[in-house]
């Protein structure tokens, strides 16, 4: 019985390292031939195989096709088996000697070290490839840091692990930049714009200018990060208005006409500073309550009747603002047109965000 | 005639000056670019760099190209000079002036060849600590010009001699700007047309310049241009004093007085220069001058400011925000905004684009007149 089992445990090792053979044939020929997908797609049917585990040719040459794929994450788990599998008494002894605070620079085999290098390049190309920074990233970041305090200690090709790491950190940087936060703010601005209007005599058409000059208190919120901002603001406009002829004749004009109403805008900003600074576009609607009054009856010319029109109480705008950041103070200046009109609103404010 | 002729220029604007807000780029003092201390004129091999690398784009430079190598090409001929004593600089900058942009009945077209000039600088001594500076060009003819009336064509807008005693400390002696204010390229900024020190008043004198870590000063005696004739020569002193404040930012005061036969000038100011990070800056100045014709007919104090801001979104360009405040009687109630957006585009060393629009707006108790307009396109070029 003994002998059986024995014969039968044979055979399918036979078997098993022929067919192992085999698939190391073809993927040194898949490899010679430049062939990569076709390394990957027998590495990733046959990956429990021992081949993958025991020979250093195959490892390279799957790791290389792995690489080539961009396959980061299957590579670092080859040589992690890789590595448990071949240096398992060795990596604890590495391990221990970090922990004891010895010197490390002969601990290892160049073979060793080497694989220590290709895995912490790989995780790094792993996180590298990451677009947002999350538990997955915190994982692979770990055993990053790892990776590199071992060749640190081994003093292995300390020049190119430095730059790589460099490289890496810039990138998880980068992922935090992006991340978006909620923005709060609250503003003060000065504002002036223009409008036109017609005094109507005797069914004929006069045209008005009406420049209007006050402050505007609100607040705003959006979401930001380190590029973009997208926010609403909104504030209440106290505001007056000069109103007079455009021509010199007929003579109409106004003085100190009460302007009330909400500034709300809609709005987009690239980030250009460290500080925050901003510049962008914005819509801004105004909704403004001013009442103009029509001449006296009995005015020159009025005897036909006469009509002063009341400016449009919503105007639509586009505009285009600058902000200049100082911790959480700014300082913001905006230049926007009236749309379909030739008329013009200009702001200068003071705001904190919280 | 001649000061009809002065009065006139004053409205042309823009020649190639010091960039006051490159304090957005972490430099605060004009010294460290340019061979004037208080800035403009000609660059020195150090301002050549910074404006190749830091401040300029990489349009024309292949990805090979890293930054050394570009700041090595910032020279006039395109490499590191092969000596140490002299440099010149060749400048062209001219600018489409339209009127009333989009206005069929009232548009104004002008191209204005603003400056054609060489300059040349000796320099000699350890840290260039003696110099020969000065420049020569021809000059556009007066925008408003009186047909008919001879008018200087080739000029000399600096020409002086320059010692450094110490790194902190420098006389200058010659043809130079007036120590004054913050010199914005704007040669029609209100701040540069009231207190006399725009494009063309230039004056002969002494220059003391002091720089520490904190402190910068600039004092000036001067006796007028001597090109102009006697009469017409302001003389007097002027001072810039500019403090560091935060470590990166500077703010400061100037003071003036001068005169000639017909008329008694004195302005004060005060600044702020803003460093916002990386290329953005903020520029603010308030001042007032006060000018008494020499028989009193006239005594008039006139108030003006400056807000200039810049936001660089990205290398070589920059956004730009204009608002210039003019109360041209402080006995009256009224004065005027020049507002605007513009565009500064470096798209390699050697090379600006830019664009400025002008809204300028009257407010005046019981009047409403309609904005006047102004455009500007405008080229420079630098070798």
């Amino acid at each position: 019985m003994v002998l059986r089992l024995f014969l039968l445990f044979f055979i399918f090792m036979k078997v098993g390292i022929a067919l192992g053979d085999d698939i190391a044939n073809e993927i040194i020929t898949d490899y010679k031939q430049h062939n990569y997908a076709g390394v990957v797609s027998k590495f990733q049917l046959n990956r429990k195989r021992e081949i993958f585990k025991s020979s250093e040719k195959i490892l390279l040459i799957t790791l290389k096709a792995l690489e080539v794929k961009g396959l980061y994450e299957e590579a670092v788990n080859l040589m992690a088996v890789y590595l448990k599998t071949n240096y398992k008494k060795e990596h604890a002894l590495i391990l221990k000697a970090i922990k004891s605070g010895l010197d490390g620079k002969n601990e290892s085999s160049k073979k060793q070290s080497a694989l220590y290098f290709k895995i912490f390049w790989n995780i790094g190309k792993v996180i590298l490839s990451m677009d947002r920074r999350d538990i997955k990233t915190e994982q692979y970041l770990k055993h990053f840091e790892s990776f590199r305090e071992i060749l640190t200690f081994l003093e292995f090709r300390e020049e190119k692990v430095d730059k790589f790491n460099d490289r890496v950190l810039e990138h998880l940087k980068y992922l935090d930049s992006k991340k978006y936060f909620l923005s709060k703010r609250f503003f003060l601005e000065y504002l002036t714009w223009q409008q036109k209007s017609v005094l109507t005599i005797g069914g004929e058409d006069h045209s008005l200018i009406l420049t209007n000059r006050g402050v505007c208190i609100g607040g705003g919120m959006g979401y930001k990060n380190k590029f973009y901002h997208f926010f609403l603001d909104s504030c209440a406009v106290l505001a007056g208005g000069e109103i007079q002829s455009q021509n010199t004749i007929p003579i109409y004009q106004q003085s100190d006409i009460s302007a009330r109403g909400i500034k709300s805008s809609l709005g987009v900003g690239k980030v250009v500073s460290e500080t925050g600074s901003e510049i962008g576009f914005k819509v801004p609607v105004l909704f403004i309550s001013q009442d103009l009054t029509d001449p006296p009856a009995n005015s020159l010319g009025c005897g036909g009747g006469c009509s002063v029109e009341d400016p449009s109480s919503f105007s639509f705008l586009t505009s285009i603002y600058s902000n200049w950041a100082f911790d959480n103070w700014y300082f913001q200046t905006e230049f926007g047109k009236f749309i379909n009109k030739n008329d013009i609103l200009w702001t200068l404010g003071l705001g904190y965000n919280f | 005639m001649k000061f009809i002729f002065f009065f006139i220029t004053f409205f042309m604007s823009l020649e190639a000056m010091g960039y006051a807000n490159f304090i957005g780029h972490g430099y605060p003092s004009c010294l460290n670019c340019h061979f004037n201390p208080m800035g403009g004129g000609q660059l020195n091999d150090y301002g050549r760099a910074v404006s190749a690398t830091a401040i300029s784009g990489r349009l024309i430079y292949p990805e090979s190209f890293n930054e050394e190598k570009i700041a090595y090409m910032s020279g006039f001929l395109f490499k590191k000079p092969s000596q140490n004593w002299l440099r010149t600089q060749v400048n062209y900058r001219g600018f489409n002036l339209i009127r009333n942009p989009g206005s069929s009945e009232n548009e104004i077209k002008t191209w204005i060849p603003m400056q054609r000039d060489l300059r040349v600088t000796l320099k000699f001594g350890e840290n260039d600590k003696l110099i020969f500076s000065g420049d020569y060009g021809k000059t556009p003819y007066p925008l408003n010009g009186i047909e008919g009336e001879d008018y200087d064509e080739y000029r000399s807008r600096s020409h002086y001699v320059g010692y450094r005693f110490t790194p902190s400390f420098g006389l200058y002696a010659g043809l130079m700007d007036k120590a004054y204010g913050i010199r914005v390229i704007e040669h029609s900024a209100y701040s540069r047309l009231l207190p006399q020190v725009t494009q063309n008043d230039q004056t002969h004198g002494i220059l003391g310049h002091y720089l520490n870590e904190n402190w910068e000063i600039g004092a000036h005696i001067f006796g007028g241009n001597l090109a102009q004739d006697q009469e017409l020569r302001m003389k007097g002193f002027s001072s810039i004093v500019e403090k560091t404040f935060l470590n990166i930012h500077r703010i400061g005061f100037s003071f003036q007085q001068s005169k000639n036969d017909f008329l008694e000038l004195l302005s004060y100011s005060t600044h702020a220069r803003l460093n916002v990070k990386e290329g953005s800056a903020l520029l603010a100045e308030l001042g007032e001058t006060k000018k008494k014709t020499k028989n009193s007919i006239e005594e008039r104090t006139s108030r003006y400011g400056l807000l200039q801001g810049f936001v660089r979104p990205w290398r070589g360009f920059y956004v730009l925000t204009n608002v210039e405040y003019l109360k041209n009687d402080t006995t009256f109630d009224s004065y005027n905004v020049r507002w605007g957006p513009g565009i500064q585009y470096f798209p390699m060393q050697r090379l600006e684009l830019r664009a400025d629009i002008y809204n300028t707006r009257n407010f005046s108790p019981g009047s409403s007149t309609l904005d006047s307009w102004l455009l500007l396109y405008q080229l420079h070029l630098w070798f």
